[in-house]
């Protein structure tokens, strides 16, 4: 339908009815002219769907794109458990100062969440107006550590993470070198962290059911094929590795990123409303007003 | 246990918090090995119950398992690049076993295969309606008989996406919904497109297709499980699991999932109503976690099955999801229970071999 034309009519029949002092009545029941009158005729219609949980989310925020105001992300990096259980995000990330805030990251104003991490290396957590899950906030939000149940105590320097590392720097070949010193590391206990499972208790086939986001790191053949092959197809599937760069490799990032806050448990919802509400935050562009 | 978590869990209990399942007592015990048979072949994809008998399938076999003759009774190298992906389903005395670059039909007894099918792109999971066994093949629904390998009819979704999960059949209705984000309806006879609803948006594609009654339930990309009108594919409800659903079982009005959240939900599949969610796993650690799940759940009119990936059955009872049992397996096996009644199921060690297990009486 041709908006222009549909509110320059609204503007006339309103004009008119406001002398009859009746627009409420006609509003009400034909023209959706506010946010508000949309959702009722929405419900009327019975175009409303609800969605779980969290239906007020869905339905009255996310469904209608309404914009997300920074007051309501400020409140959020100040709240405690506002993505899942765990300490307010600006209780650790309060300033640009590396000595007093974690990675230099000041989740404490506007600015600060748009500057990202200040320490080296230094670097935005998300593009603004871009979709939010795969940068740095998204994946801190929403990805659990692997292997799943992993503790954030478990330091990234161990030398099996180093040797997974290497690999991926120089250009992730099927060396005889990776067969023998990275390809074990998935299939064995305890290989990244004591008393964890291998990875490949959860991802080593695309069966019927499939592993884990279809995803098989029993082979080089699987791990370059990556996640979601079966539904997406080979060539659609989300590379997991990109050689040269394991900054950018999800299976480098599952390995080393913790969930915040740190100590989330799995148990936690991966899309929480909140977190949604974030994001879409982001894609509206992150504006600071 | 250390003494902060302590607390915190006393307090949890007297605000009545306590993950139940976690705490709670259950009958410990063990599976006991009654029948053992080597296939040779490891990697074993799931077995299915047939006419009595069970069909499997691993890298390089194909083969018959009857649970009353100490051998097997049939076996053939199904010459499948790749293996066997595919749980091997029969009917009316053929089966058929593919995987993604090939699909093909058996009478149980011959060693020559009936029909061989090669992908054009990569096949999908198979559904048999009767006679007919329906598969994708990239974005290509084919209908092809299940004796001669004749393709009857072909349905074409949208290019450059793929049909990977099984199809479902609902009387003359067969169900599929692809990579392209649409949920079709097709005419079983002859793949004429009775409706379809696009929803990329939402579910980019649904998987593990099932029906129950009138619904049609079925997972999601976007770790959601949907209940959908058979009739028009309306949205009946939509039950968000927190995480990666890689199954869902749907048996007598229930479909049962596990999610990494560490529950297994138990979801009227009418009104998409929880009717209980058991605690798995708080990943503390603790002994009463359970294993991963990756098995798809099974069930009989009393229980709920589940096999971690620790190698025990879970048993919860059907109608609260209260534990009833948790049974060691006696050896590392591969994601899947087949249940065959009498309290007896069937497992395969992880050396290939199939494993005939009975379970101890429980205690209800
Ligand atoms: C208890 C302290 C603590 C809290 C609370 C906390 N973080 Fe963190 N955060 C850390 C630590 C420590 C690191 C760096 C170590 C690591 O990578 O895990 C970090 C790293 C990050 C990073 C990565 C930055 C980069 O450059 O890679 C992001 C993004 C982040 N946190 C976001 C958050 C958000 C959002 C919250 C609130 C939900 C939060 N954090 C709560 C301690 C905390
Ligand atoms: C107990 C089961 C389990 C184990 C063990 C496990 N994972 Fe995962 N993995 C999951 C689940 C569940 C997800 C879904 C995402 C999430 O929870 O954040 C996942 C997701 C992933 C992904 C993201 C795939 C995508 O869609 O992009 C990668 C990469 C990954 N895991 C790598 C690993 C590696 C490497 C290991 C071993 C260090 C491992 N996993 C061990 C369960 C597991």
């Amino acid at each position: 339908m041709n908006t222009a034309i549909l509110s320059r009519c609204t503007r006339t029949l309103l004009a008119g009815l406001l002398a009859l002092g009746s627009m409420l009545a006609l509003a009400d029941t034909t023209l959706p002219t506010t946010l508000n009158h949309k959702w009722l005729q929405d419900l009327r219609d019975g175009k409303v769907k609800l969605e779980g949980d969290h239906a007020a989310v869905g339905a009255l925020i996310l469904g209608r794109d309404i914009p997300i105001p920074y007051d309501y992300v400020a409140t959020l990096m100040r709240t405690p458990n506002a993505f899942g259980q765990g300490p307010a995000c600006i209780v650790c990330h309060s300033s640009g100062n590396p000595a007093h805030s974690y990675r230099g990251l000041n989740l404490s104003t506007c600015e600060g969440i748009r500057a990202g991490s200040r320490e080296a290396p230094s670097r935005p957590i998300f593009q603004p107006g871009e979709k939010g899950s795969k940068h740095i906030l998204g994946r801190r939000l929403r990805n659990n550590r692997m292997p799943l149940g992993v503790s954030f105590s478990i330091s990234g320097d161990n030398p099996a993470y180093a040797t997974v590392r290497r690999w991926i720097a120089d250009g992730a070949v099927n060396s005889a070198h990776f067969r023998k010193n990275v390809l074990p590391l998935f299939a064995r206990d305890g290989a990244f962290a004591p008393d964890t499972p291998a990875c490949t208790t959860c991802h080593m086939s695309n069966q019927e059911p499939p592993s884990f986001h279809e995803l098989d790191l029993s082979t080089y053949e699987g791990i370059m094929l990556g996640a979601d092959s079966v539904a997406k197809g080979v060539n659609n599937a989300t590379k997991i590795v990109i050689p040269g760069n394991p900054d950018a490799s999800s299976l480098f990032q599952h390995l080393v990123e913790d969930r915040m806050p740190p100590g989330i448990s799995p148990t936690e919802d991966r899309d929480h409303p909140n977190t949604r509400i974030l994001l879409r935050w982001i894609e509206q562009g992150a504006r600071c007003n | 246990m250390n003494p902060a978590r302590r607390q915190l869990l006393a307090g949890a209990l007297a605000l009545g918090l306590a993950p139940r399942a976690l705490a709670a007592g259950k009958a410990p015990g063990q599976l006991t090995t009654l029948a053992r048979w080597a296939s040779g072949d490891r990697n074993l994809v799931p077995v299915s119950l047939s006419e009595g008998k069970l069909l499997f399938a691993g890298e390089r076999t194909l083969g018959l398992l009857d649970p009353a003759a100490s051998t097997l009774p049939w076996q053939v190298a199904h010459s499948i690049a790749g293996g066997a992906r595919f749980r091997p389903r029969g009917h009316d005395g053929i089966v058929l076993c593919g995987g993604r670059t090939e699909i093909a039909a058996w009478r149980p007894g011959e060693q020559q295969a009936l029909w061989r099918y090669r992908a054009v792109d990569q096949i999908g999971t198979p559904c048999l309606a009767g006679r007919l066994a329906c598969f994708g093949d990239g974005h290509k629904l084919l209908a092809v008989d299940l004796e001669s390998g004749r393709i009857l009819w072909y349905f074409a979704a949208i290019a450059d996406t793929r049909i990977s999960y099984a199809p479902v059949v609902a009387g003359d209705t067969l169900f599929v919904g692809p990579g392209d984000g649409r949920l079709y309806a097709l005419s079983l006879a002859d793949g004429q497109l009775r409706w379809h609803v696009d929803r990329m948006q939402e579910w980019q594609y649904l998987r593990q297709l099932h029906v129950d009654g009138t619904t049609l339930v079925a997972g999601s990309y976007k770790e959601k499980l949907y209940g959908l009108d058979t009739g028009n594919g309306q949205q009946r409800w939509e039950f968000s699991a927190g995480n990666f659903i890689n199954s869902q079982h749907v048996a007598n009005g229930l479909a049962c999932l596990w999610s990494p959240t560490g529950w297994v939900y138990a979801i009227d599949t009418a009104s998409g109503k929880i009717r209980w969610r058991h605690r798995t796993n708080d990943y503390r650690g603790g002994v009463h976690n359970w294993g991963a799940l990756m098995a798809e759940l099974v069930s009989n009119d009393k229980e709920v099955h589940a096999l971690d990936l620790n190698n025990v059955l879970h048993v919860l009872a059907r109608d609260d999801g209260r534990a009833l049992a948790d049974l060691k397996l006696p050896e590392p096996v591969r994601p899947f229970v087949t249940l065959l009644g009498d309290r007896r199921l069937i497992c395969a060690g992880n050396s290939g071999d199939l494993l005939l297990l009975e379970m101890p009486p429980l205690s209800a």
